[in-house]
């Protein structure tokens, strides 16, 4: 996975939450109204955010 | 005389019965030798075979030769001058030039109690070494399960002094980090109180909580904590403020070693968005902020205590400073009072 993914997903993260959504359901919303997408190209749910950040965050390694 | 038998070098150096953060623990490499000067003491760091680490003088108990020199033996430490080992409690375990000889089987090699915590090799460096450590009390953002942190670790060209009177001065975010991402907010003036706590103080503005660098703890005991918190812009997501937990250790008397656990109280997924977020872009954006109190703190001429003209803002380095050298002060009279008389024998 290239870091300009993980860079482009920071940027969307950081928009979404700039606008001061922190709650889980706002945050997929958002994100799916984006053109930031998980690596198959779906539309983001609450467990493929979450499995996505806890891949991203390193705590698995 | 030793400096750290006078107050002055106690301040400069650090007071003893405190635990010290020495580095952190990844620069103790399995079967290798570390040297590090801190808080006053020439140091060797080792991991035995089980890798628990060891904190030594780096000195040879025969003609203090560099043991740091030596070969790492997997539970003991060979010098390379005349191939003498000690073990970990400090024992001289074999003069293979002199078999047999008196030295062998002393305990001679200064040995410094040591733990790890947090990601960081601790050293308890007591009045009398041969009394025990105090507990190793971490405060509760790196002790506690629930928080999440990440351990920086800097090195500053200027005495630890400067970098604990930076700690103890909220004010500073309201100027020196107005650009910065997490102290662009809150007012250029402030009153401040000064409220004891058990082992310290806190150190608060009366009328802004939350805004900007509002408050500060100094805990004073085992060890010398400092705990802040800095809130966050909404961009950096759920979780709340994120702390600041802070220890200083000196190198030499113009040279210091910083830790800076950034804390967070989060959890779950929340806690996966800040660490990532923190690994891909909000590391460099407090690193640039700690950059301006680096560049600060170095530039301070070597005399600034000298000449300064302190304002209600500085009560709490006031405050510090008068703890610190009473603590000092009492410490040294302690180190060079005459060994109490022996008793006289009774006949
Ligand atoms: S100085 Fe270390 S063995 Fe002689
Ligand atoms: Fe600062």
């Amino acid at each position: 996975m290239p870091a300009s993914y993980e860079n482009a997903f920071g940027d969307e993260l950081e928009a979404v939450y700039g606008r001061g959504v922190h709650d889980l359901p706002g945050i997929v919303a958002a994100l799916n109204a984006s053109g930031v997408r998980p690596a198959n190209g779906a539309d983001w749910t609450e467990s493929s955010f979450t499995a996505e950040l806890a891949r991203l965050s390193g705590t698995e390694n | 005389m030793n400096p750290l038998h006078t107050t002055e070098g106690l301040l400069q150096f650090g007071l003893r019965d405190r635990w010290y953060p020495l580095c952190p623990s990844e620069h103790v490499r399995p079967g290798q030798l570390t040297r590090l000067d801190r808080a006053g003491e020439e140091l060797l760091l080792w991991r035995d075979a089980a890798g628990v680490v060891h904190v030594q003088e780096d000195r040879c108990p025969h003609r203090a030769a560099r043991l740091s020199h030596g070969v790492h033996m997997g539970d003991r430490v060979a010098c390379n001058y005349h191939g003498v080992q000690v073990d970990a409690e400090g024992t001289v375990v074999s003069v293979p030039g002199s078999p047999g000889c008196a030295l062998e089987g002393r305990r001679v090699l200064r040995t410094f109690p040591a733990r790890e915590h947090g990601g960081a090799v601790f050293a308890w460096f007591g009045l009398d070494e041969s009394a025990p450590p105090a507990p190793l009390e971490v405060p509760e953002p790196i002790a506690g399960e629930e928080w999440a942190h990440f351990l920086c670790y800097v090195e500053w060209d200027a005495p630890y002094r400067y970098s604990l009177d930076n700690l103890l001065d909220p004010m500073h975010g309201a100027f020196l980090h107005r650009n910065s991402h997490t102290m662009f907010a809150g007012k250029r003036e402030a009153v401040f109180q000064i409220r004891a706590t058990d082992k310290g103080f806190v150190f608060e503005k009366t009328d802004q909580r939350g805004v900007n660098f509002d408050w500060v703890e100094l805990t004073e005991g085992g060890a010398q904590w400092v705990t802040l918190d800095i809130p966050y812009p909404d961009t950096a997501g759920p979780g709340g403020p994120f702390t600041i937990v802070a220890a200083l250790s000196a190198i030499s008397e113009h040279r210091h070693a910083g830790f800076f656990w950034r804390c967070r109280k989060v959890s779950g997924w929340q806690r996966d968005s800040w660490r990532f977020l923190y690994r891909n872009r909000l590391e460099a954006r407090h690193f640039a902020v700690l950059e301006q109190d680096r560049e600060m703190a170095e530039a301070m001429p070597a005399d600034a205590w000298d000449r300064e003209n302190l304002y209600q803002h500085d009560i709490a380095l006031v405050r510090m400073r008068r703890l610190l050298r009473a603590e000092a002060a009492k410490q040294a009279a302690r180190l060079t009072e005459p060994a109490a008389p022996a008793p006289v024998p009774v006949a």
